[in-house]
């Protein structure tokens, strides 16, 4: 069975922007590890001529009317009515330029 | 007046509408149970008690509604309009939906009064409702032992009649799984035959809404209400659930590749039984084969954690919930997350990146996918020779709260009810006795939209008295 490959978490957990502490680096590397190791039972699969499945319904482009569906629209108070950092109808965030 | 909280839904609603009792007499059972054994079971996130009681007050007797005064407990990931929803999680520990899930308006456009958000693990990532960041739920039967989950505190809630039926949702097995750990009936419909819309996601190829409940009548009331396709869900479909079927000729599979080593035994012989007894009402019993079975757990543990990984992407920091002030929005995002998420949403957004990571993608999600398609046919052929499976729902009883330490061995309580999940299949988890004084569930799997013919073979098991 192929090695199961080192997972950089320094690097993945900047791709998931998700800011880890020095303790949960160490103990998701090693259980990461562990449940890679299980998954690599995979490759023993012969998937040659399989097509993939990433949903069970069938469907294929669903589209709806493009029509406004004022019944779900928020008002920008309830838009807002979860964060206190809010200024003049808009959401604050830093200064990003 | 008889105990309201041993009745049927269609009771307790008749009741109702006739004026026999009213609906804030029936909310007080249910809070008084509450009151008296919520402090022990740690069931429920939230108690509506006055939104409830403002809705009781408001149904009269002549009304119209299949659930008209009956209280529904729904799983704290479901959005209840101004009502807190914080899917397990600190992350968002003080949001308040400004919308009703689909799932939501159709129980209130029948009657039914929310009774509150119970507990689960967070953000649906467990299998004991240990995970949660508001406690852990204690299993009705023995408070020394997990109630299952991730929906652990709905079928709690329901097995101790602090709820006369619950939703909850179901990825891998978080219905068919706590219900079974319960001793209460849960299904999982077909994937697309229940709204998502507003449901907080987990995995969206996977997640359905379903119904935990005392018994398989229950149960049925409860999807027929929230069943249906959502012009806000793409992936919900028209449910054309096929017609039952006599039990006489049905054709019965039992999967011989569950009745593995992590088998309790006595698990085993209870299933056999059933098996047994089906054949004694006039079915026909087979043993069948579904060869891929053992790479479900691999495969789902790639395909939920790259979908988490994408989902649970929302929670930043900028809309909602927990937010970590950084001059940097970058540190802001990052810090945020790190603080909000528990361990598990941690473990498997870093899995689940890693697994769609540039050089990774092909090699483990599109590989997972691939074997996805296989279990698939698996099932496909089995319903070619049978008309439904029966099999055990887990592999134990309810184990003991911090018995499983690693996540691999908790990923293990779900290897029965993964497979057919990532099929698409409907399944129901009806109680079949006890086995040394903790509940046992049976796992009934038909072919997709066959919710009908899974009632009425479960029906018949629970009318059966099993030794405990």
């Amino acid at each position: 069975m192929a090695k199961s490959p080192k997972l950089d978490i320094d690097y993945i957990a900047s791709l998931a922007r998700l800011t880890l502490t020095p303790q949960e680096k160490k103990s998701f590397s090693q259980q990461l590890a562990d449940v890679l190791s299980q998954i690599e039972e995979l490759k023993k699969v012969d998937v040659s001529g399989v097509e993939p499945t990433f949903q069970t319904t069938g469907a294929a482009d669903v589209l709806r009317s493009d029509e406004v569906q004022k019944e779900r629209i928020l008002t920008s108070q309830e838009a807002l009515a979860n964060t206190e950092e809010k200024a003049r109808g808009h959401f604050r965030v830093p200064k990003m330029l | 007046m008889s105990d309201i909280t041993e009745f049927s839904l269609e009771k307790i609603a008749e009741g109702v509408r006739k004026g026999d009792f009213s609906a804030v007499e029936v909310l007080q059972a249910f809070l008084g149970n509450i009151a008296e054994k919520e402090n022990d079971l740690n069931a429920f996130i939230t108690v509506n008690s006055a939104g409830a009681l403002d809705q009781a007050k408001k149904v009269k007797k002549g009304q119209k509604g299949r659930l008209l005064g009956v209280p529904i407990a729904l799983k704290d990931n479901i959005s209840t309009r101004g009502l807190r929803t914080t899917a397990g999680s600190k992350i968002i520990e003080d949001y308040i939906p400004p919308y009703n899930a689909t799932v939501v308006a159709k129980l209130l456009a029948e009657g039914a009064v929310i009774l509150g958000k119970t507990n689960m693990d967070e953000f649906a990532m467990g299998s004991s409702t240990e995970n949660s960041a508001y406690g852990v739920t204690h299993n009705p039967h023995d408070l020394a032992r997990v109630p299952g989950g991730s929906s652990g505190g709905s079928a709690a809630a329901v097995a101790a009649r602090l709820t006369p039926a619950a939703l909850g949702t179901d990825t891998g097995g978080s219905i068919k799984q706590p219900a079974a750990f319960c001793g209460v009936v849960g299904l999982r419909p077909t994937y697309g035959a229940v709204s998502r819309y507003g449901v907080i996601a987990l995995t969206s190829s996977l997640d359905q809404v379903g119904s935990l409940a005392k018994t398989v009548a229950d149960a049925r009331i409860v999807f027929e209400v929230i069943s249906g396709k959502d012009p806000y869900d793409a992936t919900s479909v028209e449910t054309v659930s096929k017609a039952p079927k006599e039990l006489k000729g049905l054709r019965i599979g039992i999967p011989k590749e569950y009745f593995s080593e992590g088998l309790d035994p006595e698990i085993a012989a209870r299933v056999r039984k059933v098996g047994e007894f089906l054949e004694k009402q006039g079915s026909a019993v087979q043993e069948v084969s579904l060869p891929h079975t053992a790479y479900g757990l691999a495969v789902y543990y790639i395909i939920t954690p790259s979908e988490v990984s994408s989902n649970l992407a929302r929670f930043d920091g900028i809309r909602y919930g927990v937010r970590v002030e950084n001059s940097s929005i970058e540190e802001l995002v990052g810090r945020s997350r790190g603080k909000g998420f528990g361990s598990e949403p941690k473990r498997r957004i870093i899995l689940g990146t890693f697994a769609l990571s540039s050089g990774y993608a092909d090699q483990y999600y599109l590989r997972a996918a691939k074997v996805r398609t296989l279990i698939a046919q698996d099932f496909a052929k089995a319903f070619e020779k049978v008309d439904l499976l029966l099999t055990p729902t887990a592999p134990t009883t309810a184990f003991k709260i911090g018995e499983k330490k690693d996540p691999l061995s908790m990923y293990l309580s779900d290897i029965f009810t993964i497979p057919a999940n990532l099929a698409g299949l409907p399944g129901l988890s009806v109680p079949a006795g006890m086995v040394q004084n903790l509940p046992v569930g049976v796992q009934l799997l038909g072919p997709k939209f066959s919710e009908n013919m899974l009632f009425e073979v479960g029906e018949v098991i629970e009318k059966e008295k099993w030794s405990s």
